[in-house]
C-alpha cells in the first residue's frame, strides 16, 4: 500500500496535478455542456444515423429496413438526380468565380478615398440583413418581364429583356444574379485584408517601376489571397447547398421544367414530400463527400497561389 | 383558523374542479386556414362545446394543418413522437393515399356507429375518393368543383356567346386576345392559368381515370392525358411559347385566388376556377360583370364534366380520443350545420340534402358548382400512394410543352420513365 493512497494521506504532487487537471476539465466541460449536449444529440447523432439510414428504406413511421447499396444504385440511374447535379454545377461554376471577381473589384473601389465611401460600404452590406425569403420575393418583382425594373432598364437601351425566372434558359442565370446581391459579406472581409497590406511593399514596388496593374497583380493579390481562398471555399460550399431562393421562386417545384431543381431542393422533395428518407440520406452523404473532395482539391492547389507568410 | 378554513375550501374547490374536469374529454383539432375559412371552423367548435358537456374541442390553427405549406412535416413529426392532435382538417384529399400507406392515419370505419355519423349521408363520390384499399381514411368536410368564368362585357363587345365546346372556347379565345405591339395586353384564354391543372384537363379529355390502372400501375401517357396536352400545345403554336410565358410571368398571381387574379384584373377574358373564386370577385371587384359555365368539352367528351375535390377530416394514428373526435366530425356533418358552414366559405356541402339549404345558391358560381356536383361526369384525383409524385411529374411534363421545349409525346414519356424509376 502506497503512502499517497488513503483518505487522510496527503496527495503527492503528481496526484494533485492530476486532480487539478480533472477539476479544470470537469469545470470546462460543465461550462461548454449546453453546446456539447446539443452537438452530441442534435448534430453528431443525426449525422451518423443518416449514414445508417442511407443504407435503408425508411419513411419515418415504420422501422428502417436494411437494403444495402440499393439507394446509391438507384441514384445512379435517376434522371432527375442527374439533372439536379447538372443544375448545381452550372450554378456553382458561374456564381462562385463571378462572386469573387465582383467582390475583389468592389473592395478595391471601396478602398479608395472617395466621397461617400462610408455610406456605400453600409449600403453594400444591407442586402445581407434582408431575410433570403424576402430577397427572393423582391427579385421576383425585379425580374417581372413586363413591368419589372430590370427589363424596364434594358428597354431604355433598346434591349428586349428575357422572361428571366419564367424561362428555363434564364432561370438559373436569374438565381446567379440574385446570389450576387449578397456580395457585401465578401467585400467586407476583402476590405479588411486590403487595409492590412503593408504600405512599404507598394513603395518598394513603385521604386522598382511598377505601374498600377503590376502593383495589383504582384502585391495586392498575393497579400489578400488567403481571404480569396476563404471566400472561394465558403462560396463553393454554399453553392452546392443552394436552396432557399430556388424554393421560393419555383414554389418548391424546381421549375420551370426542372431548370431550378438544385441538389438540395431535390433532396428536400425526396425527404419531406415523398418521405423517402433513406434515399434522401444517401443524397445527403453524396453531397457531403462531394463538398469534402472539392474542398480538399481547392486546398491542395491553393499552395500554388495563396501566400500566408508575410514576414 | 380562518386560514385553515380557507385552505380547506380551496382544496375542496380544486377537488371539485378536477372531478368535473375528469368527466370532460378534451380534444385538440388542427385546422389549416386563417379567417374567413378558419374562423368558420372555430365557430363550429364553439357551437359543439356549447351544445354538450362531455367533450371540449380546442381548435388550433396550424398552416396546412402541418401536412402542406410552411409547416410541412409537423403532422408526421407529431405522429412519430406520439404527441398527436385528435383530428386534423386538411385542405384537400391528395395526401390521403400517401399518409394511409405510411400508416400515419387511423381507419375511420370502426367509429361511424359510435359517433352517430352515417356514411350514407355523405356524397358517395366525395367519400369514395378518401378510401384506400377499401378502408375510409377521411371524412369530406367541404367540397369544391371547377368551372369556366367568362367576362360578360368582353363577350358582349365581341358579339360572342359563352362557349359550350372546346372548339367554341378556342375560337372565342382567339377573338378576345388583344395585342399591343409585340406584347400581349390581354389573352382570351390560357388553359393552364389558375385551376387549369394537368389533372383537370386530363380528366376533361377522359384521362384522369386512366392515370392508374387496375393493378395500381401509373400510366401518364394514356390517350386522354396525351390529347389534353396536344390541345394545350395548339395554344403554344398559335400564340408562341415565349409570348405566353412572358405574359403569364407579368400578370401577378396565377395559381391562387387573390386581388391580383388576372381574370379579376381583366387581363384574361376567361379562366378555369372554383366556385370559391366568386367570393373573391365579390370582395375585390364587386362591379365585375361575369358569368360561369361548365368547363367546355372536347369532341367525344362529355358535358358537365368537372374535377371535384374535398377538404378532409383525418384522425392521425395515435389519437388519444378518436371516438370523441369523430363525434365532433359527426356534429359538423349534420345537414343544417354543414349548410351554414358552406355558406360562410362559398363551398358545397358534401352532406346529402345540405346544399338545398345553402343561402349562397343565389350566387351564380355556387349555384353552378352545386349542379355540377350532382353530375355523373365528375372525376377526382386518382387514389394512389404515388399521387404527389405523379402530380409533380405531370406538372413538369405539361410545363415542358407550355414552354415549347418538348413535344407532348416526349414530355409524357419522360414523366412515365421517372415514375417507373421512383416506384
Amino acid at each position: 500500500m502506497s503512502m499517497t493512497v488513503g483518505p487522510s494521506a496527503p496527495l503527492s504532487v503528481q496526484a494533485r496535478k492530476r486532480k487539478k487537471f480533472w477539476n479544470s476539465l470537469g469545470l470546462g466541460l460543465l461550462f461548454v455542456s449546453p453546446w456539447l449536449i446539443g452537438f452530441l444529440t442534435l448534430t453528431l447523432y443525426p449525422f451518423f444515423s443518416s449514414l445508417y439510414y442511407s443504407f435503408t428504406s425508411y419513411n419515418i413511421l415504420s422501422p428502417a429496413r436494411w437494403i444495402g447499396l440499393e439507394n446509391y444504385q438507384k441514384l445512379m440511374s435517376d434522371t432527375k438526380f442527374m439533372a439536379s447535379i447538372g443544375n448545381t454545377l452550372y450554378y456553382t461554376v458561374i456564381a462562385v468565380p463571378l462572386g469573387v471577381v465582383l467582390a475583389v473589384s468592389l473592395a478595391l473601389l471601396y478602398n479608395q478615398k472617395l466621397p461617400g465611401n462610408r455610406l456605400f460600404r453600409t449600403l453594400m452590406y444591407v442586402p445581407l440583413i434582408v431575410p433570403p425569403v424576402a430577397t427572393a420575393l423582391l427579385w421576383q418583382w425585379i425580374f417581372n418581364p413586363q413591368v419589372g425594373l430590370l427589363n424596364a432598364l434594358l428597354a431604355r437601351i433598346g434591349v428586349v429583356g428575357p422572361t428571366w425566372l419564367g424561362d428555363p434558359h434564364w432561370s438559373k442565370i436569374s438565381l446567379i444574379i440574385i446570389a450576387q446581391w449578397g456580395v457585401g459579406g465578401s467585400v467586407l472581409l476583402l476590405l479588411a485584408a486590403l487595409q492590412d497590406v503593408p504600405r512599404p511593399l507598394y513603395e518598394a514596388a513603385e521604386i522598382d517601376g511598377a505601374n498600377l496593374w503590376h502593383k495589383f497583380v504582384h502585391v495586392t493579390l498575393p497579400m489578400i489571397s488567403p481571404v480569396v481562398l476563404f471566400i472561394s471555399i465558403t462560396g463553393i460550399i454554399n453553392s452546392f447547398q443552394v436552396f432557399t431562393e430556388a424554393f421560393i421562386v419555383s414554389g418548391g417545384e424546381g421549375g420551370p421544367v426542372n431548370s431550378t431543381l438544385f441538389y438540395s431542393l431535390y433532396l428536400f422533395q425526396q425527404g419531406f414530400r415523398y418521405f423517402h428518407m433513406g434515399y434522401a440520406s444517401a443524397m445527403a452523404w453524396l453531397l457531403f463527400l462531394a463538398v469534402l473532395i472539392v474542398t480538399l482539391i481547392v486546398f491542395r492547389t491553393s499552395a500554388r497561389w495563396v501566400i500566408y507568410d508575410r514576414s | 383558523m380562518p386560514i385553515r378554513k380557507n385552505a380547506f375550501s380551496l382544496a375542496l374547490s380544486v377537488a371539485m374542479t378536477l372531478g368535473s374536469a375528469q368527466a370532460v374529454t378534451n380534444i385538440t383539432v388542427w385546422y389549416p386556414w386563417g379567417p374567413p375559412d378558419g374562423q368558420a371552423v372555430v365557430d363550429r367548435a364553439n357551437e359543439f362545446n356549447a351544445a354538450q358537456s362531455d367533450i371540449h374541442v380546442n381548435a388550433v390553427l396550424v398552416s396546412g394543418s402541418g401536412i402542406q405549406g410552411t409547416t410541412q412535416g409537423k403532422f408526421l413529426t407529431s405522429v412519430t413522437s406520439g404527441q398527436v392532435p385528435d383530428a386534423v382538417l386538411y385542405w384537400g384529399q391528395d395526401v390521403i393515399p400517401g399518409l394511409a400507406n405510411l400508416g400515419a392515419l387511423e381507419p375511420l370505419d370502426g367509429y361511424f356507429a359510435g359517433s352517430g355519423l352515417k356514411p350514407a349521408t355523405i356524397n358517395p363520390a366525395a367519400l369514395n375518393a378518401m378510401k384506400v384499399g377499401g378502408k375510409t381514411y377521411g371524412i369530406p368536410q367541404m367540397s369544391s368543383d371547377l368551372m369556366l368564368y367568362y367576362n360578360k362585357a368582353m363577350f358582349k363587345a365581341a358579339g360572342l356567346q359563352p362557349p359550350r365546346t372546346l372548339a367554341e372556347l378556342d375560337a372565342a379565345a382567339e377573338k378576345l386576345t388583344v395585342k399591343n405591339g409585340n406584347d400581349v395586353s390581354r389573352m382570351g384564354f390560357i388553359p393552364w392559368l389558375q385551376q387549369g391543372l394537368p389533372l383537370v384537363w386530363s380528366g376533361i379529355f377522359g384521362g384522369t381515370g386512366k392515370l392508374v390502372d387496375a393493378s395500381g400501375k401509373v400510366n401518364v401517357s394514356n390517350s386522354g392525358t396525351l390529347k389534353a396536352l396536344q390541345w394545350e400545345a395548339k395554344y403554344v403554336q398559335k400564340y408562341g411559347a415565349a409570348n405566353l410565358t412572358r405574359f403569364i410571368s407579368s400578370i401577378g398571381s396565377t395559381t391562387g385566388s387573390s386581388a391580383s387574379d388576372p381574370f379579376l384584373l381583366g387581363k384574361v377574358a376567361m379562366e378555369v376556377n372554383g366556385q370559391w373564386h366568386g367570393n373573391y370577385l365579390k370582395r375585390y371587384k364587386p362591379d365585375l360583370d361575369y358569368g360561369v359555365v361548365p368547363i367546355p368539352y372536347p369532341v367525344g367528351g362529355t358535358p358537365n364534366a368537372t374535377w371535384i375535390n374535398s377538404n378532409a377530416w383525418l384522425i392521425p394514428k395515435g389519437s388519444k380520443n378518436p371516438l370523441a373526435a369523430m363525434k365532433f366530425i359527426a356534429f359538423t356533418s349534420q345537414v343544417a350545420v354543414s349548410a351554414k358552414h358552406a355558406d360562410a366559405v362559398y363551398n358545397i356541402s358534401p352532406i346529402i340534402g345540405a346544399s338545398k339549404l345553402q343561402k349562397t345558391l343565389d350566387q351564380p358560381a355556387v349555384k353552378l358548382a352545386n349542379q355540377l356536383f350532382g353530375s355523373k361526369n365528375v372525376f377526382t384525383s386518382p387514389v394512389t400512394p404515388q399521387i404527389l409524385n405523379l402530380q409533380n411529374e405531370l406538372t413538369t411534363a405539361f410545363e415542358a410543352v407550355q414552354q415549347g421545349s418538348s413535344t407532348p409525346e416526349a414530355a409524357l414519356a419522360a414523366a412515365q420513365k421517372n415514375l417507373d424509376q421512383s416506384k
